[in-house]
This record gives C-alpha cells, structure tokens and sequence, in this order.
C-alpha cells in the first residue's frame, strides 16, 4: 500500500517534469539538456529510478517466494541495514571511482544478498515443516538457486574481466562480495539438496524411519567447508585490499563473525567426533537392573527394553533403541543419545560432560564439594546442589545464596521441623490475619539435607523478614544461606543453631561459636568458619528500616525488639 | 511422494502424544495443553490458571507452544495468545524464560547452561515454569521493559494494570 503511494507519487512527478520539459523547450536536445542541468529534475527522475527498482524486486521476490513469511521479513530488515552500512563504509575506501556503473552494481549486490537471505530461509523453513503445496515451492525453491547461483558466477567473471583489463578498482569489492554470495548459493543448494535426499529416502522406507540418520553428519561438512572457504575469500580480500588500499573497516566484523564461527564449528566438531566415535564401546549396554531403575528413555519418553543374550532376538532390535549408559549412570536409546550428541556433548539429565575429560573444571569442584557434604553429613552451604536444576530453572535467576553478617539472639533458637513450616505467598506487606499456607514445592524438587523453610513476610519499606520460631522474625540479611525459591519460599539451612544465630560474643570471633549439643565439632568448626569467611566479623546492623531490625546492638533485647505481632 | 508430517517426523511426534497423553490423564492443576490440531501434532494452545496470591490471581491466559521439528532436542517456543504485562514476556506475548532457550544461544549473555533447554524438561514442566515465572518475575533479563520499571518502581501501578488484563481475558 505504501508502495503504491510512494509510486504513484513518483510517477505523477517524473510524468510532471518532463511534460513540462518538453513543452518549455522548443526541441527533444533542448529538453533533455533542461532536464541534465536543472538539479530538481535529476532529484525526480532518480526518484523515479529507486522506485522502478523497488518494483523489479518486488516483482522478482512474487514470482520467485510468493508472500514472505513475518520472519523473512524480519530477517530481511535487520540484515539490509547491515548491508548497507557495510558497503556504504566500502565505498569511503573506493570513493574516487564513485560512478553509475558503481551504483548499479551496488543497487544489483543488495537485492542479490537479499534474494540469496531469502532463499536461505526458505530452505531451513522446508526443513521445519511440510510446505503447503509441494510442487509449486519446489519448483520455485530450485528455480532461484539455479539463477541465483548463475547470476553470482556470471557477476564474478564480470568484475574478474574488468580488473584484469584495467588493474585493481572498486570492482575487487564486487568480485569479493559477490564471491562470497556464490559460497552462500552454493552451501543453501547443497543444504537442499540433503533435504531432499532425505524427503527421498524416508517417502521410500518401508517402515518408518525417523529421517535420514546421516544428514546431520553431511549438514556438520557443508557447513565446516562453506565456512573454511568464506574465511579463504575475506582473508584474501583483506590482505589485498590492505596492501593496494589500506584498512578494509567494512569487512572488519565480518571477517571476525566467520573466524569465530569457524572456530566454533572445528571445536564442536572436534567434541562430537570424539563423544560419538565407537560410541558402543565407549558407552556400555545398560543392565537389566540399570533400566529397570530408569526404564524410560528422557529424550523420546518410551520404555526401553534390554536386548537379551539371545542373538536372534537382538537381532530384531534395531541399534538405535539399544539403551545405553553413560557414564554419570543416566541410560538412553542408542539413536537418541546419539542425536543429542550432534547438540551437546552433555547428559541431558545431569548435564555432566559425556566425556571425562571434556571440561573437568567446571564439574569437579562441585562433585568434590558434594562428596565432602556426604562425607561429613553437613548441609550443603551456598547455592543448592543440582537437584534444583529442575525448579531452579523455573526463572532465570535460580537466587544465589546471599552472604550475610550473621545475628545474634541470647536464647538458643530452636529448629522447625518440617511439620511446623509453612510459607506465606510472595512478596507482600504483612496483613493482619494473613493465612499461612502448607509449603508447596516445585515438583521434582528436594529438599537438602538440614534445609528447613521458613515463613517470609515483606514490609512496604522492602524489609524482608523470615520467621525463625513463634513471633521472631529476623531480617533476611542477617540469616545465612537464604535461597529464594518460587513463591516466597526460602531455603535455611539450619545447620547449627548457635552458630547460625549464634550469641554476640560468638560473633566477633566467629571459630568461638560454641557447638551445638546435637553437632559434632568438626562440624560446628565448619559452619562457623563458613559464617566467619562470608561474613564481616562484627555483627552489623542491616542498613534496612533500623527500628525494626533485630540486629540492634543490644543483642539481648533481640527476640523483643523483632517481635511482631502478627 | 510426500508422507504426511506425522510420518515424517516419528521421535518428535511420538513423544508429543506420550505428553499429550499424560497430560491428559494426571493433568496438573491450573494447566490444560493440547494440540490445536491433531492433525498437526507441532502446535500446541495451553491455558494457564494466574498464580494465587498474585495480581494475575483468578485469570486464565491462553498461550500457544510451536514444538520444532527435532523436538525434544529443541525447544519449543511459546507465545501468550492475549494481553499480558510482565517483565519476562514480550509486547507481542513471547515469553523469555531461560529453559526455553537452547544451550548456545543466550539473547542475554548471563544464564547459565544448566537453567537451558533439555530433553528432560516437557512441556509440564515448561507451563509450571511459566506459572511459577507469573508469580515471581526476574527483572534482571527484562523482555518488556516498560514492565520491568513498573514492576520495580511502581508495584501498585503493575498490579492495577495485570488486575485489568485478567478482567479482559476474562472478557470482562
């Protein structure tokens, strides 16, 4: 619709100016000089120009894509302006030889690059779902890589003749560019071309088959190779253009974008080669015992069933349903496990490198740290341990424990047991009455040992405070280890009692903490030295609405001071 | 020549239906999914019941999931089919919660790989995050980020304008 406005506008103008050319001027030289002179006119008649290529695009995008998806477009517009503030830099370096063959050929670039976007999209859309009337847009979909393909060639020879005849010009930027367009030809034909080889092999299976199961090996080569040779022709363009001219800015992110790119691609590629290389021997067959602990498969959600000693029966089992182990002990479909592998060389339950020594630093200390809570029977301090992967997930901000100056209370306070705990909903100003309500976890998620949840009530100054034991309420800052989770619940460990909210003269050395009657000392000495290295040695008083913090100096007076009716 | 789509992609449908099914037999409270089609067993609409205690509290929000075609190794991805004024959900009512996001690509550059998409998690799992996510929002990855400074400077203002996209949802 705006087109047709900004077109009629157009034409009704240029129509404009040259009737009134030619009736002011006596004969058709005259008029043309008029109009090659007079700058409005070339201002209108260029107008013109811009529409009438708009319109050829327009015409070429209908009959090649039909209507473009709201996608497409969005792709499009977010790509054009790169483009053509790419080139627009381009052109600072060539700004001598600045003509209308230049802005021709620079005008035929942006609607090539757009058409090969396109194209690109419409080959990934097929692979995602089933086009709606087959023939037709297969028929399209080959018929613009046919012509993008020969129109990228043709170009290139183009500008390749020009420099040859008549040295290095602007036509090196056009022979580069349109290289690069030729390799992204190329790399979305030979995507379609696997699409369809696979579309192929699945209508002729017999039974059904789940695609073709070495496409995504193929697609890993194409991509690997598309990118090697785009790296080739930047950098040669690069060193060229920084000998004969001097600093390509244009190009610099690009060149940059196919580098990282590149080197992703051989890393990942490395990673998969190696977690999926003899992966029947690297992963073994799962035990009777092993699937019946986890009979179904996480990723298709289907039973698995271990193929028994009998080699006739194996041999009716396909090997892709064969469960396997690996080695955090989680147990999946061969075919599965192997399609998970081509994304991420990770459990997909756990998410434990499925290879030793993939990444070491980043699970071990959490093991080692897990390992030495079991070991000494003490509760997990700081964030939780995985089991929370589930519910923490939930959000993005899985809360991350909140160190804290620690409080002081001279009466030893007494732990809730799980019966006594409840929660109040959200972040919400203390009301008279308000009910409380029975604790509801994320489902899948566990408690850890010696966590305890507590009631959670929020004034309107922001003053967060939990309840420890009927009517004390204590200022969130001034608990340990307090982990938001879902809906105002919060985690405390209440690891030991007097060394959490341990008495003032504890505090200001915090390995003094007396231990617990029911806590071992080694484990005492532990949470104390935990509260001593997350928190300053002094009790300090919270920065929040001071009247009503129980971290008042006057330790003694803290049940009193933070009790609240309710 | 062309298998239908349910042919073509067994993994994915399969699965979907395991879901579907069990959705349907031991439906959680507050949630209700389906495939909009069966035909077509790649878009799902859900209904989400708003949390209680929360300003979305008596309202019930229609979103529909659009499952790739590698579903499970993909996330699907979600959009609120109405109005709705959150820090974690787009002007056009996709919702931005990091396990519908796969490993790899992070819009936001901060989540961590464990909060991200796999196979583990189902579309249950997705619409108890989304509900949990009404409840309590994070408005360190702002989607909308109009609601982010309401939600954070505002809190009676926010809770004014949700009560009012509940009443219209609720066509009231």
């Amino acid at each position: 619709m705006r087109l047709a406005v900004y077109g009629a506008t157009s034409t009704v103008l240029a129509t404009a100016v040259l009737v009134s050319a030619f009736q002011r001027r006596p004969n058709f030289y005259s008029a043309c000089v008029y109009l090659a002179q007079s700058n409005a006119c070339l201002m209108v008649l260029a107008n013109t120009g811009i529409f009438m290529t708009v319109l050829l695009g327009r015409i070429v995008q209908t009959i090649l894509f039909g209507p473009l998806r709201v996608i497409e477009l969005e792709h499009l517009y977010e790509k054009t302006w790169y483009a053509v503030t790419e080139t627009c830099l381009a052109m600072t370096i060539f700004r001598d030889e600045f003509d209308a063959r230049f802005l021709v050929m620079f005008t035929t670039l942006l609607f090539l690059k757009i058409f090969h976007w396109l194209g690109a999209d419409r080959v990934e859309y097929m692979e995602q779902t089933a086009p709606a009337s087959p023939l037709i847009f297969h028929l399209r979909v080959s018929v613009t890589l046919g012509l993008l393909n020969f129109v990228d060639i043709y170009i290139i020879r183009y500008a390749l003749d020009d420099i040859l005849t008549r040295g290095p010009n602007m036509m090196v930027m056009f022979a580069f560019e349109f290289a690069i367009l030729a390799t992204t030809a190329m790399a979305t034909t030979g995507r379609y071309i696997l699409s369809l080889i696979e579309l192929r092999i699945v209508a002729r299976a017999d039974e059904e088959v789940d695609g073709w199961e070495r496409k995504g090996e193929f697609m890993f080569y194409l991509d690997l190779v598309t990118d090697f040779v785009k790296l080739f022709i930047y950098l040669g363009f690069f060193l060229l253009i920084l000998t004969v001219y001097g600093l390509p800015l244009h190009i610099i992110r690009d060149v940059y974008l196919t580098m990282r790119s590149f080197m992703t691609r051989i890393r990942d590629f490395l990673r998969y080669r190696q977690a999926t290389s003899q992966m029947n021997s690297r992963y073994p067959d799962a035990t009777e015992e092993e699937v019946s602990r986890e009979p179904t498969c996480i990723i298709c959600r289907e039973e698995m069933v271990v193929p028994t000693s009998l080699p006739d029966q194996q041999s009716t089992q396909p090997e892709r349903m064969r469960p396997k182990k690996l080695p955090c002990g989680h147990v999946l479909h061969f075919g599965c496990l192997r399609s998970w592998l081509e994304r991420q060389q990770r459990c997909p339950t756990c998410r434990r490198p499925v290879l030793e020594s993939a990444n070491p630093s980043q699970t071990q200390p959490q093991q080692q740290q897990q390992q030495q809570q079991q070991q000494q029977g003490a509760p997990a301090p700081g964030p939780l341990p995985p089991h929370n992967e589930q519910a923490g997930a939930s959000n993005h901000a899985s809360g991350p424990s909140q160190p804290i100056s620690h409080g002081a209370s001279d009466q030893p306070p007494q732990v809730m047991t799980p019966e006594q705990l409840y929660f109040h909903p959200g972040p919400q100003q203390s009301q008279q009455g308000q009910q409380q309500q029975p604790v509801s976890l994320p489902p899948g998620f566990q408690l850890p040992q010696g966590w305890a949840i507590l009631p959670l009530r929020q004034f309107a100054n922001g003053l967060q405070q939990i309840q420890i034991r009927d009517n004390v309420w204590v200022t969130l800052a001034t608990v340990q280890y307090v982990v938001p989770l879902g809906n105002g619940v919060l985690g405390v460990p209440p690891v030991d009692p007097v060394a959490t909210f341990g008495p003032p003269t504890a505090s200001a050395v915090p390995t003094a903490a007396p231990p617990a009657p029911s806590s071992s000392p080694s484990q005492a000495a532990e949470t104390a030295a935990d509260a001593g290295s997350s928190s300053s040695p002094a009790p300090t008083p919270t920065t929040s609405a001071p009247s009503e913090s129980p971290m008042s100096a006057n330790a003694s007076t803290l049940p009193q001071e933070s009790t609240i009716d309710q | 020549m062309y298998k239908s789509q349910n042919s073509r992609n067994n993994t994915a449908v399969r699965r979907l239906m395991t879901e579907y099914k069990q959705l349907i037999n031991e439906a959680p409270d507050g949630i209700s999914a389906g495939p909009i089609d069966e035909d077509n067993f790649f878009e799902w609409e859900c209904l989400i019941q708003g949390p209680e205690d929360t300003p979305f509290e008596g309202g019930v929000f229609p979103a529909t999931l659009t499952f790739p075609k590698d579903y499970p190794l993909s996330p699907p991805t979600m959009k609120f089919t109405c109005e709705i004024f959150h820090p974690n959900v787009y002007k056009d009512g996709t919702v931005c919660i990091s396990i519908l996001h796969a490993p790899g690509d992070d819009p936001n550059m901060y989540e961590s790989a464990s909060e991200r998409w796999s196979p583990i998690q189902s579309v249950e799992k997705i619409l108890i995050s989304v509900m949990s996510m009404l409840a309590e929002p994070n408005d360190e990855s702002g989607a909308n980020i109009d609601a982010c400074k309401v939600w954070r400077n505002d809190r009676a203002e926010y809770n004014r304008i949700v009560k009012s996209n509940v009443r219209k949802t609720l066509g009231l």
